[in-house]
């Protein structure tokens, strides 16, 4: 299938079209950052790139950090009722992602859509598109080329929009978006893929940073569970999660009952991070991970050991929130470095 | 699809104070769904048990699958199980499941079976004995070890001497220190195991209890001449979903609450060493 040159005021015309849709935007980075619904004839993001990347990640659109997973009535006569909410789903298009954000989904769906499936996660996602960025501009904690991503990778985008003067290139990625290809097809010129290449060139720019092979890191990674290196990664921790809760493919979660009277209440999953002692403190005090290093450790070797292991892929895009937001800058990227990952 | 959190309302039909009543007491509750076992289980499995309003715990079926029900026994510790005990025939529960591996009983016949057990963790072993004495023809022998601090927290007392009576097992029980009475051995099950030096020969030995007991039992284990491969054990780790999903119960890149809790000791020393016991 030949990318389709199409005006940006063209997609806007065809989102404002849209009836059964909202459409989503990255809203700028910076603290109060996140991913925000473009309004009735509102304008479409030119470029995209560190500087667009919002803090808040895009997972929570449809895997909220809090979810009522069943409501319980506990009646007079000793029956108990049990129903399950409705899922809400408003058919959602992301737009402008930047590839590290739409390769969030990719893992995503590997660690929540397989064998018996996150049932919440994965219906919303069968109606959920992203349509991806080329990035323009990497920033200092960005890292996507270490862990086989790069600002022209399609992972996890359903189309992929190239940024060329008043227009876009948009190649057709996965094909789940039919309804809103053929509306681009029809409102789009063909072009071919001598003309698409230099465009494509144009945005497949180094990164500089943190050079390091996390294929090669696996391997080194694995022989250094007791390198006394963890306890130096981790010392100023505070365990406060925020690297677990704004990475984009960090999912564990909680699962608690939330009284509403003595005989009524919800079940919630609520997002969780392995920072937390109690993550995987037991009501017999055992706790396999009790010191902070134990904890930091986790996170790193599930990210690019164990879920290496599980899915054929790293748990990290390489996008740097986890480092730009840490307060007491805790590095992931100079911390597999030291363990193994140098080039 | 959409309901792998949702529980079955099943109802308790009955229940049994295992120990002395206490901080500590153990119970054992019955639950049948409509007469019959609320689903279908393998040896050794676990299921999500529901206490509404103060949430849920993972427990281990205490016995090989009958068809007819499911026993859990609780040991009293937090908010869901001290609610699960406060359960009383009649009521009803929440369970889903079964979640987890299983103790590979088909693998293990015509070999000696050597059970390990020490306080509550007799209660996953339940499903492995239970399952060979229904199927005695079929295994070379049945020892049980198992001990407790006292006699009074002993669980599955009187089954184990109604066991003893049939002579289809030897059962040697044992408490930490002496009371006037009792006529079994004194001291730690470790020392218990020592004394009487099961063969390691055609057998496999599963052990399950505090972390203190099996990193013991392990040691002696390895003395009396069992490889790493006639050695199981069942893991306790903290679970949510028990589907692999909410990413706390792992060992390495092993979900327990999938892959485990049932593990050879030749499988645990391929994962990382964290909150394991020494091996």
């Amino acid at each position: 299938m030949s990318p389709i040159r199409i005006s940006v005021e063209g997609l806007e015309r065809i989102f404002g079209g849209l009836k059964d849709h909202r459409v989503l935007l990255p809203s700028g980075s910076g603290k109060k950052g996140e991913y925000i619904e473009l309004t009735v004839a509102g304008r479409l993001p030119r470029e995209c790139g560190d500087h667009t990347k919002p803090s808040a990640p895009p997972k929570n659109i449809i895997f909220p950090a809090n979810e009522t997973l069943l409501s319980y009535k506990l009646n007079i006569d000793g029956s108990i009722e049990v129903a399950q909410p409705e899922i809400g789903i408003t058919k959602t298009i992301l737009f402008g992602t930047p590839p590290c954000d739409s390769a969030s989904f990719r893992v995503l769906d590997a660690a929540l859509t397989k064998d018996i499936p996150e049932p919440f996660y994965t219906k919303r996602r069968e109606n959920f598109g992203v349509i991806g960025m080329a990035c323009s501009r990497a920033g200092k904690s960005c890292f996507c080329r270490s862990v086989g991503l790069s600002p022209v990778s399609e992972a996890g985008a359903d189309l992929m929009a190239y940024p060329d003067g008043d227009d876009f290139i948009i190649k057709n990625v996965s094909g789940r978006l039919d309804m809103l290809w053929t509306l681009i097809e029809k409102s789009g010129e063909m072009v071919s893929e001598e003309a698409f290449e230099p465009v494509r060139a144009r945005f497949d720019i180094p990164v500089e940073n943190y050079k390091f092979s996390a294929e090669r890191l696996v391997d080194a990674i694995e022989k250094r569970f007791t390198d006394p290196y963890w306890t130096e990664f981790s010392s100023r921790c505070v365990s406060c999660g925020i690297c677990t809760y704004l990475c984009p493919t960090c999912h564990c979660f909680d699962i608690l009952d939330v009284e509403t009277d003595e005989r009524s209440g919800t079940r919630v999953r609520t997002q969780d991070t392995c920072q937390f002692p109690e993550f995987t403190g037991e009501t017999s005090a055992h706790n396999p991970r009790k010191e902070r290093y134990t904890r930091q450790r986790q996170r790193v070797l599930h990210k690019f050991l164990y879920f290496f292991r599980n899915h054929g892929m790293m748990m990290c895009t390489g996008c740097g929130r986890c480092i730009r937001y840490c307060p007491v800058d805790i590095n992931i990227a100079e911390g597999v470095m030291k363990l193994g990952g140098t080039q | 699809m959409t309901d792998a959190y949702l529980p079955i309302i099943a109802e308790i039909t009955d229940t049994r104070l295992e120990t002395t009543p206490g901080d500590r007491m153990v119970k054992t509750i019955r639950v049948q769904k409509d007469g019959k076992a609320p689903f279908a289980h393998k040896p050794g499995q676990c299921a999500m048990l529901s206490f509404f309003g103060k949430g849920e715990s993972m427990i281990s079926i205490a016995g090989p699958p009958n068809g007819q029900y499911m026993e859990f026994s609780i040991l009293l510790q937090g908010n869901v199980t001290s609610g699960i005990q406060s359960l009383e025939k009649g009521e009803k529960i929440g369970i889903r499941g079964p979640y987890g591996n299983n103790f590979p009983v088909d693998d293990w016949k015509g070999k000696h079976i050597v059970i390990v057990g020490g306080g509550i963790g007799i209660a996953p072993l339940r499903s492995i004995y239970g399952h060979v004495l229904r199927h005695r023809e079929d295994y070379a022998g049945l020892t049980i070890f198992y001990g407790a601090r006292d006699s009074a927290s002993l669980v599955y007392r009187q089954e184990f001497m109604d066991i003893l009576k049939d002579g289809k097992a030897d059962v040697r029980l044992s408490i930490d220190r002496a009371e006037p009475g009792w006529k079994g051995f004194v001291g730690f099950v470790v020392a218990n195991l020592a004394e009487a030096k099961p063969s390691s020969v055609n057998a496999v030995a599963i052990t399950c209890g505090p972390p203190i007991h099996i990193n013991l039992t392990l040691q002696k284990l390895k003395l009396l001449g069992f490889t790493d491969d006639q050695v199981f054990t069942t893991l306790e780790r903290k679970m949510k979903c028990g589907f692999g999903k909410c990413g706390r119960c792992n060992l390495g890149h092993i979900y327990t609450c999938t892959k485990g809790p049932v593990f050879s000791l030749t499988e645990l020393k391929k994962l990382p060493p964290e909150g394991l016991p020494d091996m």
